[in-house]
């Protein structure tokens, strides 16, 4: 199972960013959110200072740059209560510009460094904060003469606040002009937060005195809030389970497979369009959820409705135990890897779900907003191979005859068990076979069968023990 | 320092009066702000005690060797403050009559050491 929260820490009001940290930050830590413009960092921010208000603690938010309604109105619309949050706005007001406060005659560190200094001073010393979050921290360096001082100032400003009892949290805008590297050793925890082509991720950089999961994980923006999906790593999970054969309700198919398929495997079904892969997976998922094994069938092709039409036009009775057997559909580019999995997680570990069916290899990738959509992929088989539940994947050929293979990507590595369907021709009739190529736990049959779909079921043929070449189409 | 003491800021638009005359205002010396030739001669006619006159340059600055002479007139020290680029070396005798110039950004501490020596012994 996941690794177990440090409940020393203060939990972030992130339970995604909680797990990556594992409980949250160290209590007199300092943490910088690095990232561009638009990354969530003031949203994460504001998350961190309400979950302390919640419960009970004072809190001081130190903005240098949005004004304290402009914050008070985004924290409402994400449904925050920010009411317990003191504030010490840095802003400039907006008669900064109307009134022609501008100056230049002396340099802003010499004008302004003082008076901020002695407000923080002040409401520090007012408020006795146990969280603070300055946003942005890198404003202070456009009151330091140079990057000596600057870095100087901000040591000592970090301790004063740690000093006086508060977890800080800070923001960081860096650019090429004004890099942020500096910051960076002298704090505890760095998380970077990166956006790209509508795929958030992110990344904690360093983390002093404390373990925390390391890589890329997702994040989105969501109207409550950052929401972060921790990246899936299935070494992390595990739980004892029997290995059984699953039937599939047809006694040929179970005798192709050597009795049927192992629980805890991951098991493909390969072959071109229309050939019936999904109504396979169908009659196996609605076997087992006859037994009352919860099944669930995640369709990024085809609507729910029209599958289990075709189901039941093949006497494959897929809602009949609606309690056991769910379909969803899901849509292009709407997930990220790391959210799927933990929606995955979710049925696994809270409904009790004993078998997966992703319809299909090709569309899971599409779904995912995600660069490496295989490398997510193999990372949620190994999951829930580790946690006993049964996957079956069914794998589109572009071709309907030719030359064997068993998928177009070369994910057949992922695969416990290989089932294979595809067409022939047989004395001028088009026909289908279907066959075992691969089955890690048991023996199998290594002929082929006719492979029918009737509206009185899925019917299969004896042996084709007659017939030569069958494989190359 | 007594609040008797007074400053000339000639010419300074309202973010940079503000600041400098916060920054005189701890050094004891109340600002007093004044545009062109007729306002600099009404105040030095007023007979409040002014000890010296910041002039904060602006654009081309034509005028500001009239102000530094009408200052000289008066025996009032004149602090020419440029501002920087724009001033450099094409105008070399463009302080002629100030008896400082500075160029912006200013650095507090040395403006203060420049004012604090017009100003009477028992002030500094």
């Amino acid at each position: 199972m996941a690794r177990a929260l440090d409940t020393r820490k203060l939990p972030t009001g992130i339970a995604g960013l909680d797990e990556i940290l594992l409980g949250g930050l160290l209590p007199g830590s300092c943490c910088m959110l690095r990232g561009g413009p638009g990354t969530g960092k003031t949203t994460i921010g504001v998350q961190f200072l309400a979950e302390g208000a919640k419960s009970g603690e004072r809190v001081l938010f130190i903005t240098l740059e949005e004004n304290e309604a402009q914050i008070r109105k985004t924290a409402e619309n994400l449904g925050l209560d920010v009411s317990g949050v003191s504030f010490l706005d840095l802003s400039p007001t907006s008669d900064f510009f109307t009134e022609a406060q501008s100056y230049d005659i002396f340099s802003t560190a010499e004008v302004e460094k003082e008076p901020i200094t002695q407000r923080i001073v002040e409401e520090v010393g007012r408020v006795r904060p146990k969280r603070v979050f300055v946003d942005p921290l890198t404003q202070f360096r456009y009151l330091s003469a140079d990057s000596f001082q600057f870095h100087r100032e901000v040591l000592s400003f970090l301790r004063f606040l740690t000093d006086s009892g508060a977890t800080v949290m800070l923001t960081s805008e860096s650019s090429p002009e004004a890099p942020d590297s500096d910051v960076q050793f002298l704090v505890h925890a760095v998380i970077q937060l990166e956006s790209e082509r509508g795929a958030r991720s992110l990344s904690v950089i360093k983390y002093r005195n404390s373990d925390f999961s390391p890589g890329s994980h997702a994040y989105r923006l969501s109207e409550r809030g950052a929401v972060v999906y921790p990246r899936l790593d299935p070494k992390k999970y595990g739980r004892p389970f029997e290995t059984k054969a699953l039937t599939s309700g047809i006694r040929e198919i179970d005798n192709l497979l050597g009795g049927g398929i192992e629980s805890g495997t991951v098991s493909m079904i390969s072959g071109p369009p229309g050939v019936g892969k999904t109504t396979l997976g169908m009659q196996i998922a609605a076997a087992g959820a006859s037994r009352g094994e919860k099944a669930v069938v995640f369709s990024f092709e085809e609507k729910p409705e029209m599958i289990l039409a075709r189901c039941d036009s093949v006497n494959i009775r897929a809602r009949y135990r609606a309690d056991a057997l769910s379909v969803h559909s899901i849509e292009p580019m709407s997930y990220m890897a790391e959210q799927f999995a933990l929606l995955v997680r979710n049925m696994v570990e809270k409904e009790g779900v004993k078998l997966v069916m992703l319809d299909s290899a090709r569309g899971y990738g599409i779904a995912m907003k995600n660069e490496n959509p295989d490398a997510h992929l193999y990372m949620l088989c190994k999951y829930l191979r580790n946690m006993g539940v049964t996957v079956l994947l069914t794998v589109e050929l572009n071709s309907i005859t030719g030359n064997f293979r068993v998928t177009e990507n070369g994910i057949s590595y992922l695969a416990d068990n290989i089932v294979f369907i595809r067409y022939l021709e047989m004395q001028g009739e088009m026909k289908k076979a279907i066959g075992v190529l691969k089955k890690r736990r048991s023996d199998f049959e290594k002929t082929l069968r006719e492979f029918k779909i009737t509206s009185g079921g899925l019917k299969i043929g004896e042996p084709l023990t007659k017939l030569r070449g069958i494989l190359r189409g | 320092m007594n609040k008797r003491y007074c400053v000339l800021t000639v010419e300074s638009e309202s973010g940079n009066f503000r600041v400098l005359s916060r920054f005189l205002e701890k050094l004891g010396v109340e600002a007093l702000r004044v545009r062109g030739l007729d306002e600099i001669r009404a105040a030095l006619d007023s007979g409040r005690p002014v000890f010296a006159a910041i002039i904060d340059v602006r654009g081309q600055g034509a005028e500001v060797r009239d102000y530094c002479r009408l200052l000289n007139e008066k025996g009032v020290p004149a602090l020419v403050i440029s501002p920087g680029e724009s001033f450099k070396g094409s105008r070399p005798g463009y302080g002629y009559g100030a008896k400082w110039v500075f160029k912006k950004p200013v650095i507090m501490r040395e403006l203060a050491d420049c004012i604090r020596t017009c100003l009477p012994h028992e002030a500094r």
